[in-house]
């Protein structure tokens, strides 16, 4: 569902599904949606614009980077036990600010000033461990910084990694290129139903 | 601001981008009610969009709103590609990954305007009105939500008030204040006039986001 919606929006022929009154007149009694989404908080990646996607459709998490902290899991964590999403999406994309941020530091070794330091902290692993499998390209960094979300959110939450053990919960790396608006399976934990390609 | 309706599809800027913390607000709230008039214009978000922010992001507004589904700010809002930053956390609880990622948005891409969005109904709000009335916290990171929930649940009860959104209202405003309490980039900001935060709730029947309440200069601003 979510890549068919990126279909329509990579063509320009979105459906807009779920954006009207009668939608909103059937959520008032609860929201039930099919997916959660991590995304980053940049304004040209909305989860429910890229993947052509309307009210009550994605339960959404974003934050600079898909930085991972204590409200962002807490959040996933009732997307998961409470909502039951079946899918748990983590949208990475190209050139976006929060990697380049800590690429910026990484190699300068400067943090930055205030708050935003939590978020370079937070994603100085994901950077440390693209650089040390020699990748430069920052979409490949992008990717493993993806890679590396989706890993981080299986250890660091029982509620994902358990429901994911139990097979009720697949969670999918993705990432999105901004010029062409196209959605890369980067990789997966648990059962997607499709074959690993080596 | 610009009167001239743009076509939907058309790859021309939605407006002229505006520039002060009330000029956003108008054209928010504009969206908003062509979103519950059921007149929505899909503006900026067509391929020519898409290429003309490869190069880079200038969006009028953040945002900070719940994670809930049914509060997707660039539908209910009727913005595009590159217009919205946005921050979504359930019941927008504030933990130091939203401190980061909004002092992006002010400090890195000059916003002049953060909008708080809650909403009617919230069930983030709701787990940690249980956890009040129950003295039962639940387990897991859970617990890190309705823990940052808990004192808007306190100063609402204090009042008498005790619906989800009598207490939503509560938590909606004391978010706007706790951001700048929190973020010196915020204040600082907010000091010299070039940002203000919006409190709104948005009710899922109606479609509309209403101001609960805002800090800084938002001159005579309708809504």
């Amino acid at each position: 569902m979510l890549l068919d919606g990126n279909a329509r929006f990579r063509a320009s022929t979105p459906h807009y599904p779920h954006h009207n009154t009668s939608r909103r007149e059937l959520l008032c009694g609860g929201q039930e949606p099919f997916a959660a989404i991590f995304g980053c908080s940049d304004s040209r990646v909305p989860p429910e614009l890229i993947f052509d996607r309307g009210l009550g459709d994605l339960f959404v998490i974003r934050t600079a980077g898909h930085a991972v902290g204590p409200t962002p899991l807490g959040t996933i964590e009732y997307g998961v036990a409470h909502l039951h999403t079946s899918i748990l999406a983590v949208v990475g994309h190209e050139a976006c600010g929060a990697v380049g941020a800590t690429i910026a530091t990484h190699d300068s070794g400067e943090r930055p000033p205030g708050h935003i330091a939590e978020l370079t902290d937070r994603l100085a692993s994901s950077i440390s461990s693209a650089r040390d499998q020699g990748h430069t390209d920052t979409m490949a960094i992008v990717n493993e910084h993806v890679r590396c979300t989706i890993r981080q959110l299986c250890m660091e939450s029982d509620v994902v990694g358990n429901a994911v053990e139990a097979g009720d919960l697949a969670v999918v790396g993705l990432s999105y290129t901004l010029n062409e608006g196209a959605i890369e399976l980067v990789d997966w934990i648990g059962e997607l139903g499709i074959p690993r390609v080596a | 601001m610009t009167t001239r309706a743009p076509q939907p599809g058309s790859d021309t800027p939605q407006e002229a981008t505006p520039a002060t913390p009330a000029q956003v607000w108008a054209r928010l709230m504009a969206g908003n009610e062509r979103f519950i008039g059921d007149s929505p214009l899909h503006p900026n978000q067509d391929a020519a969009r898409r290429h003309d922010l490869a190069a880079g992001q200038r969006p009028v507004a953040a945002f900070f709103g719940c994670s809930d589904s049914r509060v997707a700010a660039e539908v209910i809002f009727d913005q595009g590609l590159g217009d919205l930053f946005v921050v979504r956390t359930a019941g927008h609880v504030v933990g130091p990954t939203e401190l980061g990622s909004l002092e992006f948005a002010v400090g890195k891409l000059d916003v002049p305007l953060i909008v708080v969005l809650g909403h009617d109904s919230c069930g983030a709000i709701g787990a940690a009105k249980a956890a009040y009335t129950d003295g039962l916290m639940p387990s897991g990171f859970l617990r890190d939500l309705v823990e940052r929930i808990t004192a808007s649940v306190v100063a609402a009860d204090r009042r008498g008030e005790s619906s989800v959104d009598e207490i939503e209202r509560e938590h909606v405003r004391q978010t706007i204040h706790l951001l700048g309490e929190r973020s010196r980039t915020i204040a600082e900001r907010i000091e010299d006039g070039r940002l203000a935060i919006v409190g709104c709730t948005y009710a899922l029947a109606e479609g509309r986001a209403s101001r609960v309440g805002h800090v800084g200069d938002l001159g005579t601003a309708p809504g």
